[in-house]
């Protein structure tokens, strides 16, 4: 999965920790960031990393919203559900976007160009109901109407080779492998 | 120490005590979730909260959680007088909102904690119409049952399981309301103390899947304080019978041995009781019987013709009074009495016994500043290890020695908590005497506990345990020593009889001074057959009690169906001298004590015999042990008696045969089928280390032939440490060898060097 000179860059990471267990959610984010999710065998290298066990690591993954267990779409859609956009209609916009998918929350979209999920609160609750669109570009004001659209534009976006999850959907350990080395 | 006032009334507290628990112990009704006795006070559940009185003219009074509030002279709580008492119905009314309202099919209804604390804050009725949060079941194995919709997240489970237990199998997942306690994937726990999670649920999430098969409400079961007869820590049990049946096991709290919990072998291997081929009737399979006769007049003929040629035999898995009566009708018809299937067994007991000195309790394995483990300590007492799992928690050092693949000595690895050393037995002694002991002479240690598995050293290896002892012993170190012995009542046995009573008989039987043999609780041809097989044929009438269906009740002229020790009263002794009555739980109408068997066939009554039994009870200890107490303390060092003088050859060429024993197992154990079910080891194979089957010439799949003309097939296995064989206790008896002997390597070979 890592080369040499990842894994050992994730060694001495962890070597910064009082604990090598300190960094878990660091390693498991290169896990994500590298297939897109964290699969069994990327829990089973994290083990040997941390000396965390398998049992201590999924506590983590199921805790934290932004860890996955499963493949996701080319694109990750959060919706916010939580109180002020839950007010302003995001339960529709969900529905809809579940409609327009054909398939239920979480599942990769037919065409395989998106994931939905439902998020907590995003605060963004003065664009409410509100969405994060790949962990990066905010989306503001969704109707279902709009939700629809933006699907059909991801849909009609041409699949690119180099957009995997892993590149479009980096999240907080985006560039840990290339730019983290400098800190 | 000092005064608190709960609602104007004083309560004394000690030091450090949180007002929780000087309440509870003051006996006033409180409720509370997450605190547990063992586990403490986690401050999550909201459901002890009280009113502290301010002490200050214009302060306010204010709630706070009494199990996260340190008792302090003079406090003032209000309890059901102030406001407190409508926040603690408020949170037991959240908490029914996730909580489905099935007491009438729940298993845990009517000693259920939930239950008792919602009508404890007079919660009677539900507002909440809602949806209620729901999730999917766990397949747990074949001892718990996870019933996941209960679960009112008071973490108790994954406190006990990870924190105090130590396993990681496991856990919490998801947070809010979506939280959910489960293993990583479906299937049986890890851990051997998997059982307690059912007690320390205080809802019907785990509940006991055996009990579920024949379940009865708690309070229609017949109950007593008993003692666990799995292992010589003697745990205090609280068995439940119904209608003749063993229905459940249930910790009995005992301070001084096991204060909350017990070990899955100890809870779920009393089933065996239940064994459908369990012998429950008198069989006679030899020699005619007077129709009009009952089987006792028929016995006592057959004894009165053979007076004087009478040898019986029992076992360390039987309690003190049954060894007592069977010593008494030994005298009654000048019989020889052996409480010892193997001499080699009641020559390591022996020695065990003399080199114990100042035996550590349970709570004094978990106060200890270090431990130094000899053997697979999990498997041969597991109630040890998770005394022995609270010091690895406080990172205290730990030394262990091991053969076989042990539980203890994975987790010390595992959390880097200690030198682990993997040695074949018959080295162990060398091994003790240039033992590193550099990391254990820190100054803040000051209590050593060293704990052996009397079933896997030989004499040289517990000498070498008694040398060690002298050597870490110092003014300011406390040394105190202890082993786990080879059955429930090893130290009763060695007690009793005489000085190599087991050599004794099996060489009356050889000479022919015996030829009729009684047994009771023993199985001389299974678990013993290395030395009794060829003795079978000059016993000429075998009679043999017992209550599982062993090789020796194959072979039995006579079978008697003997009560377990849930089925009858009796006395055990423990591996630290503790002398423990244990009553009848519930009467099961087929079967007899070996004291009714006794009086069968003797002039003596039961009674008499009883009178008899607390004389010499009562010289024994000095004062008579009485139920209600939590035992008496043998002085070891008084007890002249227990000497070893008997010694065998032990060969040191070659490669040694060990027991592969694994924690739910043992000789009654392996009758409870559930239980057994979780077996990790198979019967009829032969474990070896990649290393010994290259020099063997063998790989998994291939057989190997013993001289005694059996042949096992070899499964390869680097945990297994090197030069050793070992195979399951009932592979053991079918290749007819005895555990930890040395097997030249003439002795085994593999099919193809014949041809």
């Amino acid at each position: 999965m890592f080369t040499e000179d990842e894994l050992e860059h994730l060694r001495e990471h962890l070597s910064h920790y009082p604990e090598r267990r300190a960094g878990a959610i660091y390693c498991l984010y290169a896990v994500q960031d590298k297939i897109g999710y964290i699969d069994d065998k990327g829990i089973m290298m994290v083990t040997e990393l941390t000396g965390l066990s398998k049992t201590q690591l999924e506590e983590l993954i199921t805790f934290f919203t932004l860890l996955r267990r499963r493949p996701v779409g080319r694109n990750v859609l959060r919706i916010c559900d939580s109180i002020s956009c839950h007010v302003m209609g995001s339960r529709q916009v969900l529905e809809a976007a579940e409609a327009h998918t054909g398939v239920a929350l979480g599942e990769i979209s037919r065409t395989g160009s998106v994931t939905i999920l439902p998020s907590i609160c995003l605060g963004l609750c003065n664009h409410a109901p509100a969405a994060l669109l790949n962990d990066e570009d905010e989306v503001s004001r969704l109707t279902p109407e709009s939700v629809q659209k933006l699907l059909d534009e991801l849909d009609q976006q041409p699949f690119q080779q180099s957009a995997t999850g892993s590149q479009v959907i980096a999240t907080s350990g985006h560039s840990m492998l290339t730019e983290g080395r400098d800190h | 120490m000092g005064t608190i006032y709960i609602d104007d009334k004083p309560v004394e507290f000690e030091a450090g005590q949180n007002v929780l628990q000087a309440t509870l112990k003051a006996g006033i009704d409180i409720t509370y979730f997450c605190y547990h006795e063992a586990l403490g006070s986690a401050g999550s559940c909201r459901l002890c909260a009280m009113e502290l009185e301010p002490t200050k003219k214009d302060d306010k009074s204010r709630v706070v959680m009494s199990c996260m509030q340190v008792a302090q002279d003079g406090q003032r709580y209000r309890l059901n007088k102030g406001s407190a008492d409508k926040v603690r119905q408020h949170v037991v009314e959240y908490y029914m909102t996730r909580h489905p309202h099935d007491c009438p099919v729940c298993d845990e209804a009517g000693h259920c904690h939930l239950q008792d604390m919602t009508i404890l804050s007079r919660q009677t009725y539900r507002r909440y119409d809602g949806k209620k949060q729901t999730f999917p079941d766990q397949e747990m194995g074949p001892l718990i049952w996870n019933t996941a919709n209960r679960c009112i997240t008071c973490y108790r489970c994954a406190r006990f399981y990870q924190n105090y237990a130590l396993g990681d199998d496991f856990g919490v997942y998801c947070s809010g309301q979506k939280t959910t306690f489960r293993r990583s994937e479906p299937g049986a726990f890890d851990s051997p103390f998997s059982g307690n999670m059912i007690d320390v649920c205080p809802t019907g999430t785990f509940t006991d899947k055996v009990f579920r098969r024949k379940y009865s409400r708690t309070w229609q079961l017949e109950k007593a304080t008993s003692v666990c007869n799995h292992c010589s820590t003697g745990c205090n049990t609280e068995p439940g019978g119904r209608e003749g049946t063993l229905r459940r096991i249930h910790p009995m709290t005992n301070p001084h041995i096991n204060p909350h919990f017990i070990c899955d072998r100890g809870r779920y291997g009393e089933h065996y009781s239940e064994a459908s081929d369990r012998p429950l009737k008198c069989i006679i399979r030899k020699g005619a019987k007077n129709p009009y006769d009952n089987i006792y007049t028929h016995l006592t003929r057959c004894l009165k013709k053979a007076s004087g040629r009478i040898g019986i035999l029992s076992s360390e898995h039987e309690d003190l009074q049954t060894h007592y009566m069977l010593k008494q009708l030994a005298v009654h018809y000048k019989g020889i009495f052996s409480p010892f299937i193997l001499p080699d067994t009641e020559t390591r007991t022996r020695s065990a016994i003399q080199a114990t000195q100042l035996p550590p309790s349970l709570p004094d394995i978990e106060t200890a500043d270090a431990a130094i483990i000899l053997g697979s300590l999990t498997e041969a007492a597991p109630m040890m290890d998770l005394a022995v799992r609270q010091l690895i928690a406080k990172q205290k050092p730990i030394i262990m020695v091991h053969a076989v693949p042990s539980l203890l000595a994975d987790l010390i690895q595992h959390r880097n908590a200690g030198e682990v050393i993997s040695a074949t037995p018959k080295n162990w002694h060398q091994v003790i005497d240039h033992l590193d002991t550099s990391r254990l002479s820190d100054e803040k240690v000051k209590k050593i506990v060293l704990l052996g598995v009397a079933g896997e050293m030989d004499v040289p290896a517990i000498n070498a345990f008694s040398r060690l002892k002298e050597k870490l012993s110092q003014e300011t170190v406390t040394v105190q020593s202890g082993f786990a012995l080879e059955g429930a009542n090893a130290m009763g046995a060695a007690v009793i009889s005489n000085e190599n009573s087991a050599h004794e008989l099996l060489e009356a039987i050889q000479k022919l001074y015996v030829d009729t043999l009684i047994v009771c609780g023993a199985d001389p041809f299974g678990e013993g057959a290395a030395e009794w097989e060829p003795l079978r044929n000059k016993i000429r009438q075998l009679i043999v009690l017992d209550n599982i269906n062993t090789e020796t009740v194959k072979q039995a002229d006579i079978v008697l169906p003997l009560a377990t020790w849930s089925e009858r009263c009796g006395y055990s002794v423990n591996y630290e001298g503790r002398v423990q009555p244990f009553e009848q739980a519930y009467q099961r109408s087929s079967v007899i004590s070996p004291t009714e068997f006794v009086a069968h066939l003797t002039p003596h009554s039961v009674e008499a015999l009883y009178r008899q039994r607390d004389v010499w009870l009562t010289q024994l200890s000095a004062q008579l042990v009485i139920s209600d107490q939590m035992g008496i303390q043998l002085n070891l060092q008084q007890l002249s008696g227990i000497k070893n003088t008997y010694s065998s050859h032990i060969e040191t060429e070659g490669l040694q045969l060990v027991k592969l024993p694994w924690h739910g197992g043992g000789v009654r154990a392996d009758f409870a089928k559930e239980l057994a079910s979780c077996n990790p080891w198979k019967d009829h194979y032969v474990y070896l280390h990649t290393d010994t089957a290259k020099q063997l010439n063998v790989t998994t799949g291939k057989q190997l032939h013993f001289k005694s003309g059996a042949s096992l097939e070899v499964l390869c296995d680097n945990r297994i440490t090197k030069d050793c064989l070992a195979v399951t206790p009932l592979t053991l008896g079918r290749i007819k060898c005895k555990a930890n002997i040395v097997l030249p390597l003439h002795q085994i070979h593999t099919g193809e060097t014949d041809q």
